[in-house]
């Protein structure tokens, strides 16, 4: 498998000079194993260095001793990790015989382990090429979920598409009624306050077709590499409800809006309205066959966060429910109904945003709290 | 002979008012309810010979169309049954709603001005 590259750069942090100087033989065993490669090595032998190094070179994978002499345990794997992109290759090397060292690096990220005492030219081969494929097939993943996070935008929009239908071609009856009445009476040679009167309903009908197909565009329009901008979180709410209030009159929902905080975020306003859309969908479908169902919307301002509550009349009692809300592929709907996603996206759109997003533990009804930082807006407009 | 009458049934008032208007123009009497529990109270107090009513509505009681005319026909509210259905888009299925004794569903939008004299053909073929 190692054959199917043709170069590799790889990088050692290594205090000990013994155990560089292990590595290089090791490597060295390799590269006779393996002339078709061209192998290029760097080392470091701090943590301080290992990362200017780092910011400067293009490796392929970064062996990482747990005990240097400016970063001990995790410290280092952490800040390489911050300096390159996710799933990079980071094999430990750790000279305990313990493996819960190693193992708890795994957790935070490592991709593989490699015992001192056990480095040989096929460990070293077998580790270099299990991290590279596990890399690669973390990456891989990573881009399905992309890929299905598109996927689930255009489904949530295909559910809806009856209620869209619905909520556009109710303002088209009007519009075609009053324009129907707007001929008659021009043939009739009807006063022009009554003309005046038709026009306008169909002026402001328009305007509300024209609303809803502006939620409609802006929502299924690929928002990932979208900048950041600064918007009122009411204007946000505004547009998500243009979508999915339709659903809620269809299903006798009674939608209670609370309180709504004026309050500005910097954020990729498509991407909250999706989760909030989210939320709300996973609301309505939840309560949607109980009596006097209702779902709740408030929010509130706390320590510099808005914080948003979408509560519904139901509960989730059952904990292993609760427990795997946020895991992908993880869905109450029947089959062919949800795509179990839409948590799991959901909670790293609001992570990405610098915010939260949770299942309330001490709440009576089911309740999600999403929480988000906002930005402080002068009295002036700004953009 | 007593003059027929139409009873119109939506929740958006805008088109109630085009609607009342329309057959108004035509000369027929009507009566206007803007959800199905109003619409039921109506059709107790007095005689109507169309019903014409959208598929969705938000109604007060939380009454749906299949329960409309469940009651229409279990009450004997209509004796022409002369229902007629508008839909802007519904997710029933259109063969249950048909078994319920509905004349016809129409789609909307649609021009009042060809509708309406079409609905009161239904009045004066019951004559």
């Amino acid at each position: 498998m190692l054959s199917t590259l043709d170069s590799l750069n790889v990088f050692l942090v290594e205090d000990s000079p013994e155990d560089v100087l292990f590595f290089k033989r090791t490597l060295k065993h390799l590269r006779e194993k393996h002339p078709e490669i061209n192998f290029e090595f760097q080392h470091s032998n701090c943590l301080k260095d290992a990362l200017v190094k780092v910011a400067n070179t293009s490796f392929d994978i970064i062996f990482l001793d747990l005990s240097l002499p400016d970063s001990q345990k995790f410290l280092g794997l952490e800040k390489l990790k911050e300096q390159l992109e996710d799933h990079f290759p980071i094999v430990v090397l750790t000279g305990d015989e313990n493996d819960s060292l190693a193992l708890e690096a795994l957790n935070r990220g490592a991709q593989d382990y490699l015992k001192k005492s056990e480095m040989n030219a096929y460990n070293l081969s077998r580790s270099l090429m299990y991290s590279l494929e596990r890399s690669k097939a973390a990456k891989e993943l990573e881009e399905l979920r992309v890929h299905q996070a598109k996927t689930l935008k255009m489904a949530t929009l295909g559910e809806m598409s009856g209620s869209i239908a619905h909520e556009i071609n109710n303002p088209l009856a009007i519009i075609l009624g009053y324009t129907d009445i707007l001929l008659a009476d021009i043939e009739e040679g009807v006063d022009s306050d009554r003309l005046k009167n038709s026009v306008e309903k169909i002026e402001e009908t328009t305007v509300r077709i024209s609303k809803i197909i502006k939620s409609l565009k802006s929502y299924s329009r690929r928002s990932e590499q979208d900048p950041m901008s600064q918007i009122a979180f009411p204007e946000i709410l505004e547009d998500t409800l243009n979508l999915c209030i339709e659903r809620f009159k269809t299903s006798k929902i009674e939608l209670k809006i609370q309180h709504i905080e004026p309050a500005h975020l910097l954020c990729r306003d498509i991407q909250i309205s999706q989760v909030l859309l989210n939320l709300l969908n996973n609301a309505h479908d939840a309560v949607k066959k109980n009596d006097k169902a209702w779902v709740s919307i408030d929010s509130s301002i706390v320590d510099d966060k808005l914080k948003v509550l979408i509560q519904d009349s139901g509960s989730i009692k059952d904990e292993s429910v609760r427990r795997k809300l946020f895991s992908p592929f993880f869905t109450t709907k029947p089959k062919g109904e949800g795509t179990g996603l839409g948590m799991s996206i959901s909670k790293s759109i609001i992570e990405n945003h610098g915010g939260s997003l949770m299942l309330l533990d001490n709440s009576k009804n089911t309740c999600f709290e999403i929480s988000i930082p906002i930005v402080a807006v002068s009295n002036e407009k700004s953009a | 002979m007593k003059e027929p009458k139409v009873l119109i049934v939506d929740d958006e008032n805008l088109l109630l008012e085009l609607l009342t208007e329309s057959f108004t123009k035509h000369e027929i009497q009507n009566e206007k309810a803007n959800c199905f529990s109003v619409a039921l109270e109506k059709l107790r107090e007095s005689s109507y010979d169309l019903v014409l009513s959208d598929i969705r509505i938000k109604d007060k009681a939380g009454i749906d169309i299949l329960g409309f005319l469940e009651k229409i026909e279990t009450e004997s509210l209509m004796a022409s049954k002369n229902i007629v259905l508008m839909s802007g888009y519904s997710d029933l299925d259109f063969q249950e709603v048909e078994k319920m004794g509905v004349a016809e569903i129409i789609a909307k939008p649609f021009m009042p001005r060809k509708i309406v004299p079409k609905l009161i053909k239904y009045l004066r073929h019951n004559d």
